[in-house]
């Protein structure tokens, strides 16, 4: 599809725009074929618990299709960078997922002084590693001082 | 009568007062942190609030939402950086006031102006919510099922730069809230033999998820932000009798702007704070003064800004549906707190309704007092380190998306949410209308299902029914308002190019 030249001509479709778009799309279409398999209603004009999901699934294909279009047609424009620095993002948040999963073996509130530890060294500036201990430290208390003990939180 | 007693004697009880100082106390902070804002601040405040009567939950809230509402300006007049996106508009002359030394003077006139507007909007909250209520009780299950798709229809104003992304999300809000059981039959719905969803995927967990986690990885994003330099020390904050006199007309004008913006839903103290500046400099004697550092500059935006909370409270209380992601937050808590908010509200738990009506008022005057004194204080949080403020985040979203069932399901929920969170933002997806949807999905199948039931199967209930045929009218023009302005803008736009 060759964008109209009276508005979005020459602008690259983002590659994100389109993956997503497919993505949204094929997610209405698992969700209607899920509502569709939804038992019927018991009583006279209730539609039963499938009603309004095979509605959302119907709109959702609606909206992706619109979606996909407006992506083809150019409306949305790529910006150059705008995933440059989406590694940091994920690195942080598996240094939190990564904690989680070692609840089990030290507890919610060390794991989460580490985690927070762990993401405060992502950051450049000054005295890091002080920064860092004194943010886990702090966070560890605040934790176990106020969240176990003050609230009563069983924290496992 | 009972009622109104009751709820006082909440507000000044020794817990009333402490929450409203702490409410007062995080929200300035948080306020003042850019980036992070009052939908942010609840949601990580909210799991902590079970253990709490619904009356000091909300009277929590409610003075973080006010306080958080002026803080933003905080770091508009000392960096020129909006902790909100309703204090945009205070940067301009808040920050050219602040160059030219005069900082203290900025952050009173802001501080004066969002307690006005604060109690303005709190009173025409209390003069509104109760007759509109009292005519939201004659409404049927299809008016209502219209109600809620009214609200639902906000969406198109907080969609942003693309409606049909925000369709998507709502449409995501709405698969998310049919999880669990059926409201109707009672049989499971999409849980997958996962008995921690019978109840539904925890609204929190999502709200925490998708505003918290997704900002703190935001956030992260960032090598290191240069932290910055405030060149005046700031002091206590009183304003003067001379700039009072100067002020009070945009103060007024701001707050009935913000108040009656703050009650159509989708519209929140981000519009309302430009046209509370626009207005105030079309009447002013001295419009080339603004940009430069006006008083009425701050004073307009501010007082709007804040008048919103009132007004947006107006359609929560009396029709049940938020419209702003902080009102769903409310919302949400309230129904956390196993109770439904609308017009049977009023009578079902008086004293909680009078303690939100009165509540707004009073947070408002224990802003001012916070605001004033601690001021020296809460302003060096705009200096703290992204790297802390994410961590801290990051640590809170987690501790509190366990405390919603001691569960650590529900923090894996929450995580996974903030990644949907932060693909959404950097995909230009708004996360509100997921929110939002999520709130709305069980008034709206709920009432949809019995309107059809009662009618046995005739569609036609929805459009013979006057209250449910005046609100489809309304969500109607509600999608329509939006998407004409945007058509005619990309008119404009390819107008000028060619």
């Amino acid at each position: 599809m060759t964008p109209r030249p009276d508005t979005d001509a020459g602008r690259r479709i983002p590659v994100s725009e389109l993956v997503t778009g497919g993505l949204c799309l094929v997610a209405s279409g698992v969700f209607l074929a899920l509502a569709t398999a939804l038992p019927q209603g018991h009583s006279r004009g209730d539609d039963g618990p499938g009603a309004l999901p095979e509605q959302i699934g119907v709109f959702g294909l609606v909206c992706s299709g619109f979606y996909l279009f407006f992506t083809l047609r150019g409306g949305f424009p790529g910006v150059a960078g705008k995933f440059t620095a989406a590694p940091r993002a994920l690195a942080s948040f598996a240094i939190f997922a990564l904690a989680m999963a070692a609840v089990p073996l030290l507890g919610l509130a060390s794991s989460l002084a580490l985690a927070a530890a762990g993401l405060t060294l992502l950051f450049q500036g000054e005295r890091r590693w002080l920064r860092a201990a004194a943010t886990g430290i702090a966070l560890w208390l605040i934790a176990t001082l106020l969240f176990q003990r003050l609230l009563g939180l069983p924290l496992p | 009568m009972d009622g109104i007693l009751q709820s006082l004697g909440v507000i000044f009880s020794l817990s009333g007062v402490a929450v409203l100082l702490v409410g007062a106390l995080l929200g300035i902070v948080i306020g003042a942190l850019p980036g992070l804002g009052p939908s942010i601040g609840l949601s990580l405040l909210i799991p902590f609030t079970y253990s709490m009567s619904p009356e000091l939950s909300m009277l929590l809230m409610i003075s973080l939402y006010t306080s958080a509402e002026y803080g933003g300006s905080i770091s508009a007049i000392l960096l020129s950086t909006p902790g909100t996106a309703a204090a945009a508009a205070t940067a301009i002359d808040g920050y050219a006031m602040a160059q030219k030394g005069r900082a203290n003077e900025a952050i009173s006139i802001s501080l004066t102006a969002s307690t006005v507007g604060g109690i303005l909007g709190g009173l025409a909250l209390l003069l509104l919510a109760m007759p509109l209520a009292k005519l939201a009780l004659q409404f049927g299950p299809a008016g209502y099922f219209a109600v809620g798709l009214f609200g639902l229809s906000s969406v198109a104003a907080l969609s942003g730069g693309s409606l049909v992304k925000g369709l998507l999300g709502a449409a995501l809000g709405l698969a998310l809230a049919t999880v669990g059981i059926d409201p109707i039959t009672g049989a499971p719905r999409f849980t997958f033999g996962q008995f921690e969803l019978y109840e539904g995927v925890p609204f929190l967990a999502a709200l925490i998820g998708l505003f918290a986690v997704s900002e703190a990885m935001a956030l992260a994003e960032k090598h290191a932000r240069a932290v910055p330099q405030v060149k005046e020390r700031v002091g206590h904050v009183f304003m003067s009798l001379e700039l009072w006199r100067r002020t009070w007309r945009a103060m007024i004008s701001g707050s009935v702007i913000g108040t009656l913006l703050g009650i159509l839903p989708g519209v929140g103290g981000n519009i309302a704070c430009w046209v509370a500046r626009d207005y105030a400099r079309a009447r002013d004697p001295e419009p080339q003064e603004y940009g430069q550092g006006a008083p009425n500059g701050i004073a307009a935006p501010e007082a709007s800004n804040n008048a919103t909370v009132g007004g947006a409270l107006v359609p929560l209380l009396a029709l049940g549906v938020p419209g702003s992601p902080t009102t769903a937050i409310m919302m949400g808590a309230l129904i956390m707190h196993g109770l439904h908010p609308g017009p049977q509200l009023f009578t079902e738990a008086p004293s909680l309704v009078y303690a939100i009506l009165f509540g707004v008022i009073i947070a408002s005057i224990v802003q001012y007092l916070v605001g004033s004194l601690f001021l020296p204080i809460l302003a060096r949080t705009v200096r703290l380190p992204d790297g802390v403020i994410a961590a801290g985040i990051m640590a809170f979203a987690i501790l509190g998306a366990f405390a919603i069932r001691n569960l650590m399901f529900d923090v894996w929920m929450t995580l996974g949410f903030g990644l949907l969170g932060y693909g959404m933002k950097k995909l230009d997806f708004p996360v509100a209308p997921v929110i939002l949807a999520m709130v709305l999905g069980y008034l709206i199948e709920s009432n949809y299902r019995t309107a059809l039931v009662a009618s046995q199967g005739d569609y036609s209930v929805f459009v013979t029914d006057p209250i449910s045929l005046l609100f489809l009218i309304l969500s109607l023009i509600s999608v329509l308002v939006p998407l004409r302005r945007a058509w005619r803008a990309r008119r404009a736009r390819s107008v000028v190019t060619e």
